[in-house]
């Protein structure tokens, strides 16, 4: 495998990670941002030494690399569906976990369970194409065995009732998903991998991970009226080490994920700074047929907001139509539904899009998630 | 590093004052072209000040001269160990376990700053031993350095290191689109300055977003960074002799990527002349495998007959011409000469001269070459100005240099035999290669300024007397 932009995956590993941590949905912005701010500053304070990430010269190894790495401070295992249900009808689904280690794994055992060692959250978002916004629930856990976090026992990574299982007797990319949102909608899905595994590790990075960019998905939801079977496409991507913190730097990102239906697989990375200043920096690849990744050539490609769509809760101005071009690729990006943006502590739109046009000389679709972030006004 | 004297620093704030105050008293003047000239033939000598070459290695690896950089608490998020390979001797502090090329200090804001020093070019490693001097090989100036400046912003935490990777960040856009050269190992310093400056006031030294004053072209034509240990007989700096006069205040114009005040410069200026004597007083490296004592010997007879009178001669009269050649003599890729001298340039040293870094006699570049001096030629490939010609056999004898190129560097390996890195000769040029990665690893002699022609004195030489010159090169 070709090495991939170290760039390229510096932002996906944010794009997993805490843009939802630590917000309360009932408090006001203005508090959440105070407290958000604390627990960065709180983040900052806290050791990195006792985590030493992921080792040099990593390469993934299954079933164990499914499951959590102590050593390293930060993990996510994120994955977004596109999916289509018996009606026709199109749904997007994220969901997502997040581990943060705050104790490191060699320090003395917990005096207590009420020592806080490890904190988790996990987020699910699902929006149907006709529907007028995205639902989303969070939840957060403190690593208490057998409530949240990864049990290796179960071979699954979950959170109260939330769980993606890694199947440890099957082809490595099996597993299956059960996630509710709120007591508006219950999923459960089999996903299973057509295309071998990325693993994403690039030299030097402080980070390490892989990705199965193309899983088909497969199974039911329930939204109150009767269970609808549905299928579809997934990616996941599950990285650990020191992710970068979001909300307390100056560069924030578009991130793009696409699933092609002539069988690419394309990842976009437009890093550029939160103030709005200066260039941005466009990265990213993508995956072949056959499973083969490469990166695209960034000097080349174009990333062009086409729509702006203001939240009316927030006010914030959110691009959420693109236009991407490059090197036998032109392609026109549109959200399901406009309002996929979460009023968390740090702003987010993170939203099921489909994707219309032409790769490789021939005329393709495709659907996918795309995810801007540093646009509230902070 | 001890700080030196306030008043070595006021006193040349004075004169920066007093000579902006004479510049602001009347209109600028179109630069005069024949001021910013020199004739090809001898360069003379300029004085230098004398500084102490132990204090100045010191400063070179120590010293803040580049003044910004990444917040090393996002260096140390991104990048948490060090490679033992990449520790280099006579470091102090945090500096003692940073990369060699990297210099730790605290900026005013009270954030530690990791900043690109000197080495990051002038430093290369030959066989496990990093060889400080010899200009660095494999430099990547390909890619589009916001690139890294964005991906170093991802670690950044906290109002501190946010303001402080600005400022860092806001120079690397001002110069990025100037600094990408097209082949992997050629380097783009000289446009970068150029780009600088015409980002910068000369007399205040303040930055302005938008040029001041026309930017120079975009694409940097490809140098090859000569060996530091050269300027203990060169009269000038530079390929094209372009830096006269005091030689430690212009080689500060390497540190400007960060300027803010003209006291920044003067606080550097102070112990430039140190580094300056530490440059001055290096050693080129010895050829560390056998060479047969006889062969070199007859080698010694033909280099005398056929390169001494441009290149100096060696051992135990030692001499050195300090000569430049019209670049058409030469015949080596006339670009990089005919940029210097075409009038093209001259906004720059007009602004140099206006600037605290030199004076109205600083840049006077001649139109054409210096044959530089051959000390440790063995360790120096690439060849030529613009590293064109990838072996020192392929030098001797110009039908065998390839046309389209690429070093192995997986691993690198010296190669005794032809002295030089090895390399593959490739049958395609850049135009061939669609992926950037593999189309930039291409050294392709057809593109513009990256010439591979001219300087063909040994052509005529038979096989027998081009071996035994090339041994002789082995000696020095
Ligand atoms: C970005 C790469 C880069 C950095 C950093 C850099 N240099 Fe250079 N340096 C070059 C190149 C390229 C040349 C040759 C330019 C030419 O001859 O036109 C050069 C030439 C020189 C020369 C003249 C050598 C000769 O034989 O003519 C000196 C002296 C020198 N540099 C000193 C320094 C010092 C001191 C620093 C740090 C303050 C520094 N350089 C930083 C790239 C660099
Ligand atoms: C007429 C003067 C002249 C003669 C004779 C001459 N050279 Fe040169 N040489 C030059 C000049 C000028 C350059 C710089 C050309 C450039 O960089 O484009 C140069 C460059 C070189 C270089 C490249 C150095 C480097 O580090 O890039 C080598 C090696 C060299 N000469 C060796 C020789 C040898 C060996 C001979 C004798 C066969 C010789 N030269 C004869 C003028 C001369």
């Amino acid at each position: 495998m070709r090495r991939l932009p170290l760039l390229a995956l510096a932002a996906l590993a944010v794009a997993g990670g805490l843009y939802w941590a630590w917000s309360g949905s009932d408090t006001a912005a203005p508090a959440r941002l105070d407290r958000y701010a604390a627990l960065l500053a709180e983040l900052e304070e806290l050791p990195g030494d006792g985590f030493p990430g992921p080792p040099p010269g990593w390469t993934p190894e299954f079933p164990r690399d499914h499951g959590d790495h102590a050593g390293s401070r930060m993990e996510s295992w994120a994955l977004a569906a596109h999916l289509t249900t018996a009606d026709g009808e199109t749904l997007g689904l994220q969901l997502s976990f997040l581990r943060l280690g705050i104790v490191a794994p060699g320090a003395p055992a917990p005096r207590s369970i009420w020592e806080v060692r490890e904190l988790d959250r996990a987020h699910v978002a699902l929006v149907a194409a006709a529907g007028a916004q995205a639902i989303g629930e969070e939840r957060f856990g403190r690593g208490i065995p057998g409530l949240g976090g990864y049990d290796a026992t179960e071979g699954a990574v979950r959170l109260d009732g939330w769980f993606l299982r890694f199947d440890s007797d099957e082809a490595r990319g099996h597993m299956t998903l059960h996630a509710t949102v709120s007591d508006k909608a219950g999923i459960d899905l089999t996903l299973r991998a057509e295309k071998p595994v990325l693993a994403l590790a690039p030299e030097g990075a402080p980070f390490a991970g892989y990705a199965f960019p193309r899983l088909s998905a497969q199974g039911t939801i329930d939204r109150g009226n009767g269970t609808e079977s549905v299928t579809g496409t997934a990616w996941l991507d599950h990285l650990w080490g020191e992710l970068p913190l979001p909300g307390s730097r100056p560069v924030a990102t578009d991130r793009l994920q696409l699933q092609l239906d002539d069988g690419t697989d394309l990842s976009l990375i437009r890093t550029r700074r939160a103030d709005g200043t200066g260039p941005a920096a466009l990265d990213g690849f993508a995956v072949a047929p056959d499973g083969t990744a490469s990166a695209l050539d960034g000097d080349s490609l174009r990333m062009t907001a086409r729509r702006i769509w203001r939240d009316p809760v927030t006010g914030t101005d959110y691009p959420v139509s693109w236009q991407i071009e490059g090197p036998g690729l032109d392609l026109v990006v549109e959200p399901l539904v406009d309002a996929q943006a979460f009023d968390t502590a740090v702003p987010v739109w993170s939203g099921t899009v489909r994707a219309r046009g032409r790769h490789a000389g021939a005329e393709t679709s495709g659907g996918g998630t795309l995810q801007l972030t540093g646009y509230g006004a902070r | 590093m001890t700080r030196r004297p306030l008043l070595a620093a006021l006193g040349l704030l004075g004169i920066a004052a007093i000579a902006g105050a004479v510049w602001l008293s009347q209109p600028p003047a179109p630069p005069d072209p024949a001021q910013f000239r020199s004739p090809a033939g001898p360069v003379p000598a300029s004085a230098q000040r004398p500084g102490d070459p132990e204090a100045g290695r010191r400063a070179l690896l120590n010293a803040p001269y580049v003044s910004c950089g990444i917040p090393y608490g996002a260096y140390s998020r991104l990048s948490p160990e060090t490679d033992p390979d990449m520790l280099i001797a006579g470091r102090e502090g945090r500096n003692a376990e940073l990369p060699y090329m990297l210099t730790s200090h605290v900026n005013a804001d009270g954030v530690e700053i990791v900043a690109n020093n000197c080495l990051t070019c002038h430093a290369e490693r030959i066989g496990g031993e990093l060889i400080v001097g010899l200009g660095s090989a494999f430099g990547d100036f390909t890619s589009d350095p916001n690139r890294l400046a964005l991906q170093a912003g991802t670690y950044v935490r906290g109002a501190a290191e946010t303001r402080a990777w600005q400022h860092w960040a806001e120079r690397i856009a001002g110069i990025a689109p100037y600094t990408q050269t097209k082949t992997v190992g050629a380097n783009p310093a000289p446009n970068l300055t150029w780009a600088l400056m015409s980002h910068l006031d000369p007399e205040t030294l303040e930055w302005s977003e938008t040029p001041l004053i026309d930017p120079p072209p975009e694409d940097p034509l490809p140098i090859s960074v000569p060996p530091w240990w050269g300027m203990r007989k060169k009269n000038a700096m530079f390929y094209t002799t372009i830096g006269r006069g005091d030689h430690a205040r212009f080689m500060l114009l390497a540190s400007m990527l960060c300027v803010g005040s003209p006291g920044e410069v003067a606080e550097i200026d102070a112990y430039a002349p140190d580094i300056r004597a530490y440059i001055a007083a290096l050693e080129p490296p010895e050829y560390p495998y056998p060479i047969d004592p006889e062969l070199a010997a007859r080698g010694e007879a033909v280099y005398r007959d056929a390169c001494a009178a441009c290149h100096g001669s060696h051992g135990a009269n030692v001499s050195f011409p300090n000569l430049t050649f019209a670049a058409d003599r030469i015949g080596t890729d006339p670009a990089y000469a005919n940029a210097a001298t075409d009038g093209s340039r001259d906004r720059f040293y007009d602004w140099l001269a206006r600037s605290p870094y030199g004076d109205a006699r600083s840049a006077a570049p001649a139109p054409g070459y210096i044959a530089p001096p051959l000390d440790g030629v063995w360790a120096t490939a690439p060849y030529l100005h613009n590293g064109s010609v990838p072996s020192l056999a392929a030098l001797l004898q110009s039908e065998i240099r390839p046309k389209y190129w690429r070093f192995r560097t997986d691993p690198r390996r010296y190669d005794p035999e032809a002295m030089g890195w090895d390399y593959d000769t490739l049958d395609h040029g850049q135009d061939a290669e669609t992926a950037p990665e593999a189309r930039h690893r291409i050294y392709d002699t057809t593109l513009p300024g990256y010439g591979n022609a001219g300087h063909t004195y040994s052509d005529r030489l038979d096989d027998a007397a081009r071996a035994a010159l090339l041994e002789y090169l082995k000696t020095l």
